[in-house]
């Protein structure tokens, strides 16, 4: 379920940019770039509800009363879509008549023209989400341990994410751009930090459970 | 040890999932329109000293435009009103084409000291980027 909608949100997704591409001035158009800027926003903020409910996971929260696999569908779901919209943020930069990003810069990191570190930690929390959607989509195949040391790597993946948004994006300057990166990097913070103090008390109330 | 609880391949909630990616689709929508509409036009200074250049008022006006806005009938013109041959017909607009503007305004249209100076090479390719 989760990976048919993000293929086919993909699919729409770039084919809705390539159309944007056609349609626009050839040299002078400007909605590839738009469709760029909102792809890469609308990725970073799944990303983060995905790493925030994933964290809400293992909090086993039940909101309303609801079954415990809200959150884990939630998660899944978040996280395939960021994937989805991410591709639509690589897409809408290869198309882009004035930015020249070629193929090579969005798999090779640190090899782009502009700002090269910055876009190559992009690069990175991309092959980061892949790893850790790859072995989510095997994990019924993997050691559990194995797959928990690599569901680990959403944590730096998110956080290239944001240090990729604030440094490479072109609209940080903007009071919006700067609340979103800060509300979401505090609230992930935050969350976090229960995660970290709460270690003990799940323990303790996955000793209790009968159900992981 | 393996489970089939972990990864994709039981998933529920399917209304949750497609309630999350319409959110999400449209959210990215809005977004795309919003900033597609943040673009304000970008004005290059010669094209602000041709425009400059038009609105200063000459001293006579030309044939056609006198014309154009002189009406027969005004009592108030000294002028005799022209024969109706001499009345051009309705003149067409012709396309302007926007792209090749002068990079360059000649000495008779430009303002001293009201413009900045204009680039030396045409900007063909510029445009804002960010909102």
């Amino acid at each position: 379920m989760s990976w048919r909608v993000c293929a086919l949100l993909a699919a729409g997704l770039v084919a809705g940019i390539a159309y944007g591409r056609v349609t626009q001035d050839p040299d002078t158009g400007t909605a590839t770039w738009d469709a760029a800027r909102a792809a890469g926003f609308a990725g970073y903020l799944l990303l983060w509800a995905s790493t925030v409910l994933g964290i809400g996971v293992h909090f086993r929260l039940r909101p309303g009363g609801g079954p415990l696999t809200l959150f884990l569908e939630a998660h899944r779901i978040c996280s395939t879509l960021a994937l989805s919209f991410v591709a639509g943020h690589v897409a809408a930069l290869l198309m882009d008549p004035v930015v020249h990003f070629s193929p090579v810069d969005a798999v090779l990191p640190f090899t782009s023209g502009y700002r090269p570190i910055q876009v190559g930690i992009g690069t990175i929390g991309l092959w980061l989400l892949l790893v850790t959607l790859g072995s989510t989509a095997v994990a019924g195949r993997i050691p559990y341990a194995k797959w928990r040391a690599l569901h680990y790597l959403a944590f730096p993946c998110y956080l290239a994410a944001l240090v990729h948004g604030i440094t490479a994006g072109t609209d940080t300057s903007s009071t919006a751009a700067l609340t979103i990166y800060a509300a979401t990097a505090a609230a992930t913070a935050a969350v976090l930090f229960g995660r970290v103090l709460g270690r003990g008390w799940v323990a303790a109330g996955e000793a209790s459970s009968p159900v992981r | 040890m393996t489970s089939n609880r972990r990864g994709f391949s039981r998933e529920r909630h399917t209304e949750l999932k497609l309630l999350i990616a319409g959110l999400a689709t449209c959210g990215f929508g809005l977004a795309w329109f919003g900033f597609a509409r943040a673009h304000e036009p970008v004005i290059d200074s010669a094209q602000v000293a041709a425009a400059l250049a038009e609105e200063v008022p000459t001293a006579t006006p030309s044939p056609m435009k006198a014309a154009v806005t002189s009406t027969p009938a005004d009592p108030a013109t000294a002028n005799p009103p022209p024969p109706p041959t001499a009345v051009p017909a309705a003149p067409t607009r012709t396309p302007v084409p926007a792209a090749p503007i002068p990079a360059q305004p000649s000495p008779a249209t430009s303002v001293a000291g009201a413009m900045p100076k204009p680039p030396s090479t045409p900007v063909t390719k510029k445009r804002s980027r960010g909102s």
